[in-house]
């Protein structure tokens, strides 16, 4: 039995190898052309290769999202951009375009397609229809439920890939035009304004029916407790959503989800571990969240986000750029306030999570009790040899 | 040319003559259980009965994105539909392995609301066997004007009259809402729409057995372009009839666009027509 791949996101470089690190078997990231998520810092052709070298080298994947619906000027350029990706031994595309799909044929690339959730695959002939034009995997519309899964997952015409953490559209993929209508930012190219977060009332024949907001919106996806079953199901791929999301956030997300992976295949999974590891995320940065369709049950009101503030718990505080063994120096890229002399937990990618004292806490300028300015590079003395990529994390 | 038509529900019942449904070219009907328009969908059963009353060519909407568990309906209604004289207009590809199957291909028009925008889609489609297409509604004005210089061997039609929708959700919001504020009463689903905190636009809003959807303030019909894309070759004109009273002589006024005269504009959008290519923005 194949063991199912744990896909995530990444925004740029860092990321990428965080995401790695920290327990990815893949990531999917975007080109500075033709994905859907533009405001996320892509990459270049440079940075995808530099990533695929990585990924590559712990025998792991990368897929790059070309998965815009393009209209007609969209396009130009398109064949040298596919061929310079196949060049560079990316694994995969994630494409929405039937177009794109089929030029990958035509201009005889390695690369697979994998279809995108945009185009809302919820049933086994539009999985034979991409088969057919060649693509090997096909991302399920969130809308499925666990059972509608199992049955596409188990008539194994493609692979499967299925949502299971992060933000959801309320909306069938690939069918929202809210964002384009109302701020022109379109959210097939790339341009999602989230317009189903905002705060809405309802009204009949231009009456205000309640002063209470109408909700449109989804709470995030946290499917931890299905993992089981989606393995079961023959679900080839789980992915975790947020190219936006922070370097703890994935890792954190990557950690927490590797280890019920593996808690599966070495049948040590249990309840104790499910709920505690659904505490971690909840604990994170998301909105509410929720199981989504892969409840047993109807979607409720409970489901969706009610507009009101939600207090994001900032406890990321950076990661480790560079140790110096000799002085015992620590150099970190700060992302929020650090105190002189605060304790602080290490979060590793190859060993036990630890505490640390920060001590000698110094910028550039000189020597600090609070590093609260705008994100900057500071160091300190860990007391304990620290490696690139750990993260920083506040201590409750 | 065709100038296509969406019937009601109401139209059957009603004793009255739709001006709309005797001065259209084809009659476009919603088939139940198969199509975004649930509300104002045919029985299969009935279908004839429309052919009878109007006598029209007739096109089936079948719009609907499929569930594994909607192909029960699918499933029992297509095979029977296909062997009829009827073109269909559909945009999930359970229909193209169908319609394949049933060597009808030629029977089908893709409609899909957002998917289909550039010339190079409709030629990879024509290659799998369909040739006739609706583009999608987020086209902008220049672009229809590419897929038309591009067309080869296929028809090309577009929504020219309507309000666009805008958000098609299976999360039923509107129940949702009401099973929380059990003290509401509403007249029906009848002018209910939606605002944003800070926007003027009331947002039509509708939601059937199936989905929730949300459709734009204000009824798309770009008059001042029909004739432009009849005259480069645009052979479908389709009019979304639904939240519009049929006393309003819309296959009437897209003729009149169509013949180049003018048209009062000011209750109308041209919705993204002339829109520029929108990226997103930090």
């Amino acid at each position: 039995m194949d063991k199912i791949e744990l896909l995530m996101p990444a925004g740029d470089l860092t990321r990428l190898k965080i995401a790695l690190l920290y327990g990815g078997d893949a990531v999917f990231i975007g080109g500075k052309h033709f994905s859907l998520r533009a405001k996320a810092s892509n990459f270049t052709l440079e940075d995808i290769e530099e990533g695929v070298k990585f990924a590559h080298s712990l025998n792991k994947k990368v897929y790059v999202t070309v998965n815009i619906v393009p209209h007609y000027r969209d396009l130009e350029q398109i064949e040298e951009y596919l061929k310079a990706l196949d060049k560079i031994h990316v694994d995969a595309l994630i494409v929405s375009s039937l177009y794109i799909i089929s030029l990958i044929k035509k201009l005889n690339l390695n690369l697979e397609a994998h279809v995108s959730t945009q185009v809302s695959a919820m049933n086994q002939e539009t999985l034979m229809f991409y088969k057919s034009l060649g693509a090997t995997r096909v991302v399920l519309a969130r809308e499925c439920t666990l059972s509608e899964i199992n049955v596409l997952a188990g008539s194994k015409i493609t692979e499967i890939e299925v949502f299971i953490h992060g933000g959801l559209c309320s909306s069938i993929s690939g069918r929202c035009s809210l964002s384009n209508y109302m701020v022109s930012r379109d959210a097939n190219r790339g341009g999602c304004a989230h317009s189903c977060r905002w705060e809405y009332h309802l009204y009949q024949d231009n009456q205000l029916v309640s002063q209470d907001s109408f909700p449109i919106g989804s709470k995030d996806l946290c499917g931890i407790k299905k993992v089981s079953d989606l393995i079961e199901a023959n679900v080839s791929s789980l992915k975790i959503e947020g190219r936006m999301k922070s370097a703890y956030y994935l890792a954190k997300c990557a950690k927490i989800y590797k280890s019920v992976i593996d808690s599966y295949y070495n049948h040590t999974l249990t309840k104790e571990i499910l709920d505690k590891k659904e505490n971690e995320l909840n604990d994170m940065e998301n909105r509410p969240l929720t199981e989504g369709y892969l409840k047993q049950g109807e979607i409720t009101s409970n489901d969706l986000i009610h507009v009101k503030p939600h207090n994001v718990k900032q406890r990321y505080l950076g990661y480790v750029d560079d140790y110096d063994e000799i002085t015992q120096k620590a150099t970190i890229i700060r992302k929020n306030d650090i105190r002189n002399g605060q304790k602080i937990k290490v979060i590793c990618y190859d060993q036990e999570d630890f505490i640390i004292d920060i001590n000698g806490l110094s910028d550039d300028q000189g020597m600090l009790e609070i590093a609260n300015k705008t994100e900057n590079i500071v160091y300190f003395n860990s007391g304990r040899k620290l490696k690139k990529y750990y993260l920083l994390e506040e201590i409750e | 040319m065709k100038i296509l038509y969406l019937f009601k529900e109401d139209d059957l019942r009603s004793k009255i003559r739709n001006p709309n449904l005797d001065a259209c070219d084809v009659i476009v009907i919603a088939v139940k259980y198969l199509s975004t328009r649930d509300d104002i969908a045919l029985q299969y059963e009935v279908l004839d009965k429309v052919k009878n009353k109007y006598n029209k060519e007739i096109y089936l909407l079948i719009d609907r994105p499929l569930e594994e568990k909607d192909k029960i309906a699918a499933n029992l209604y297509f095979p029977l539909l296909i062997k009829q004289n009827y073109h269909f207009l559909f945009s999930d590809f359970y229909y193209f392995i169908k319609a394949k199957e049933y060597n009808a291909l030629e029977k089908m028009i893709y409609y899909s609301p957002t998917l289909l925008l550039n010339s190079y889609e409709i030629e990879t489609l024509k290659q799998l066997g369909l040739n006739k297409f609706i583009i999608s509604k987020d086209c902008e004005y220049n672009g229809y004007l590419n897929i038309l210089e591009n067309r080869k061997n296929c028809q090309i039609g577009m929504m020219c009259f309507g309000y666009p929708q805008l958000y098609m959700s299976k999360r039923k919001m509107l129940s949702l809402f009401l099973d929380e504020h059990r003290d509401i009463k509403l007249n029906g689903q009848k002018e209910l729409t939606l605002k944003e905190s800070s926007r003027a636009q009331y947002f039509k809003i509708h939601e059937d057995n199936y989905l929730f959807y949300i459709f734009s303030d204000k009824i798309f019909f770009p008059s001042q372009a029909l004739k432009d894309f009849l005259d480069r070759g645009m052979e479908y004109f389709f009019i979304d009839s639904s939240f519009i009273n049929e006393n309003m002589p819309m296959v009437e006024l897209v003729r009149k666009a169509l013949n180049g005269e003018s048209v009062q504009e000011e209750n109308f959008s041209s919705y993204l027509l002339n829109q520029e290519i929108v990226y997103g923005q930090d």
